[in-house]
């Protein structure tokens, strides 16, 4: 718990309730955390580089998740781990990205928000 | 075969009917002609209605003749039209007709008879090329290398190839079937080689991708073997397709999956407001809002575990259900899941009692998936215990050496002659399907995941005295033995259909 405190996660989610469920959860666990339900607006906090982990959904306004994952991991060397948090599991072409790309993939319908803290917790 | 019997019966009682009332008419008339002294003028219309009569029966007798004698050709019929080229009718149903699966084994037998002389000699070729061609049936001759060394017209025209490019290829390099059940032809044969001299087997839902661009076929396979014939005949394939019937199913768990996606984020959403609520309510003394929390947890649960067989049923049948299967400790995983499960046996008043042998091996599974095949087990364990209150759940290592697994119940058993036919997809028992619900996909979902984990799943069952099933997963070792590619450290990908290796798609 207390090693939670220094990390430092950004939730990228525009669904208003998943939001305030995993914060609440990932509050209690100790995280510290930025949110945003924006794309466009996800690029720029990750830009300045002071994430750990970055939690991001795909179907996301401004920017898609799949671009935002891109372009991070294209344009960027940054420290911190993205993980993928969908249930579009199935779609061919996101497959392949988070493959590629991603750090690290969670289905949230097979997760509470607490599974999801406890998860976010054993990343190394 | 019971249904055939039963017409048999019900038209034999209807001639001894119709015969009794004619040939009672005839009396009576006769009577009514001779108390009216009418039989020496009338003699002729009498005779004339005697014949009418007797026609009648005649052709009902004829009828009834020609009815049971046809119904072998009705098989070939069907065939006939399914394969013709505007053809309405449904492919011939090979398991329902037992004329239909007689057939094929005596067509089979007599064209091994008819080949009198070895298969290279040209006189017996012609005449097997002759009736092959003739057959309304896609069929195929294998020898005992494996090699086809005969195919008939239809056969290529099915896989889309020249009949010339067939010949002495192996079956495997010319098209992909795709076995529903983990029993394909392959390890069939191999397992019946040692044992049998002929034997005749149906592989239902199999599935082949002719070429990119074709769509996909369905259809059963019908295989005679007989590995005692001096003609290099080991086995005689057939194929009966059935892409209409099979994808309009496929297409139904399709469309639900699709809706029942949209189900999973409030679903998702409703347990973390549960889970928040369970957490919040542990200092107040409210004991019934407490019970009603639990009770709530337990029904999300049960949805959730519905939503997952649909979508899991709808990606076997499009062949994207991927198990990751890593190294774990049954016991603690099995300890988890029943753990969690437990909820919703308890808010039914029924107990599980959990009963481990210790020092079980590690095994190799997909844990998620496991848990799926545990949870809908044991939901079903729920569901027909009727007045019963206790589930036991016991493993162990077997005598072969392998963790076996029974989920027992104390409930309502299933019925002897439906037991087999459990594990078939949309099966449902109908003496109890207006009194329990249920999708018929539970224990087809089970069957799938246990065997793409290389085990085995089976059920004893007796009426009124309960259920158990057992399945079977597999030690590490067991399974690198089996799948030579498995890599404990890395992350092994099988499908409900096959294996994948070294594909990652959950990392940490």
């Amino acid at each position: 718990m207390a090693n939670n405190q220094n990390k430092k996660i950004l939730l990228v989610e525009d669904e208003f309730f998943i939001t305030e469920l995993y914060l609440r959860a990932l509050r209690k666990k100790g995280f510290q955390i930025d949110n945003t339900a924006n794309g466009l607006e996800a690029v720029k906090l990750a830009k300045t580089d002071q994430y750990d982990i970055i939690i991001l959904d795909l179907m996301i306004p401004g920017m898609n998740g799949i671009d935002v994952l891109n372009d991070l991991k294209n344009n960027y060397n940054l420290k911190a781990k993205i993980i993928i948090a969908t249930n579009l599991e199935e779609r061919k072409e996101v497959k392949e990205s988070i493959e590629k790309k991603a750090d690290g993939y969670i289905i949230k319908a097979n997760l509470t928000p607490t599974e999801l803290a406890e998860f976010i917790e054993n990343i190394k | 075969m019971e249904e055939i019997k039963s017409i048999k019966r019900r038209k034999i009682v209807f001639l001894v009917i119709v015969v009794f009332i004619i040939e009672s008419l005839s009396f009576l008339t006769y009577r009514y002609f001779l108390s009216h002294n009418l039989l020496h003028t009338n003699e002729l219309i009498y005779l004339l209605l005697i014949i009418l009569l007797n026609l009648i029966i005649l052709s009902f007798v004829i009828n009834s003749v020609i009815q049971s004698t046809l119904e072998p050709l009705k098989f070939i019929w069907q065939a006939i039209v399914h394969f013709s080229p505007q053809n309405d009718l449904e492919s011939p149903d090979i398991n329902k007709l037992k004329t239909g699966k007689s057939f094929m084994t005596n067509l089979n037998q007599q064209l091994i008879t008819l080949v009198d002389k070895p298969i290279q000699n040209n006189h017996t070729k012609d005449k097997l090329n002759f009736i092959f061609n003739n057959l309304p049936l896609p069929t195929l001759i294998i020898n005992d290398q494996n090699k086809i060394i005969f195919s008939n017209q239809l056969f290529a025209k099915y896989i889309n190839k020249n009949l010339s490019d067939i010949l002495n290829q192996s079956l495997d390099d010319l098209t992909d079937m795709i076995f529903s059940d983990q029993e394909n032809l392959e390890n069939w044969i191999n397992k019946i080689r040692q044992k049998r001299i002929t034997d005749f087997k149906i592989f239902s839902r199999i599935k082949m991708n002719i070429q990119n661009n074709l769509p996909e076929k369905q259809f059963d396979l019908a295989v005679y073997f007989n590995n005692q014939n001096n003609y290099q005949i080991e086995l005689i394939l057939m194929i009966i397709d059935r892409t209409r019937e099979y994808q309009q199913d496929d297409q139904a768990v399709s469309y639900v999956a699709l809706s029942i996606h949209e189900l999973r984020t409030p679903l998702t959403l409703l347990r973390g407001y549960i889970e928040i609520m369970k957490e919040e309510l542990v200092s107040y003394d409210n004991l019934e809002l407490k019970d009603f929390l639990v009770k709530m947890d337990a029904t999300a649960q049960q949805l959730t575990a519905f939503v997952n067989n649909v979508l899991n049923v709808s990606r076997i049948d499009n062949d994207q259900l991927k198990l990751n299967i890593h190294p774990e400790d049954w016991a603690l995983t099995l300890t988890e899941a029943i753990k969690s499960l437990q909820i919703r046996a308890l808010v039914r008043g029924i107990v599980i009692n959990l009963k481990i042998d210790p020092n079980l091996p590690l095994v190799a599974i997909d844990k998620i998936s496991t848990i799926e095949v545990l949870s809908n087990l044991i939901d079903n364990a729920i569901k027909y215990s009727n007045n019963s209150k206790v589930i036991n759940v016991k493993s162990f290592l077997n005598q072969a050496g392998i963790v076996e697994t029974i989920v027992e119940d104390f409930g309502v058993g299933i019925n002897a002659n439906i037991l087999e036919h459990i594990f078939t997809k949309y099966y449902r028992d109908h003496h109890n399907r207006s009194q329990i619900g249920g999708t018929g996909l539970g224990l087809y979902l089970c069957r799938s995941i246990v065997q793409a984990q290389s085990g085995s799943i089976w059920v004893n069952s007796k009426v009124n005295q309960g259920t158990d099933i057992h399945f079977t997963v597999l030690t590490v070792n067991q399974f690198k033995a089996k799948n030579p590619d498995f890599n404990s450290n890395q992350d092994f990908t099988s499908t409900a259909h096959g294996w994948i290796k070294n594909h990652s798609l959950y990392r940490s």
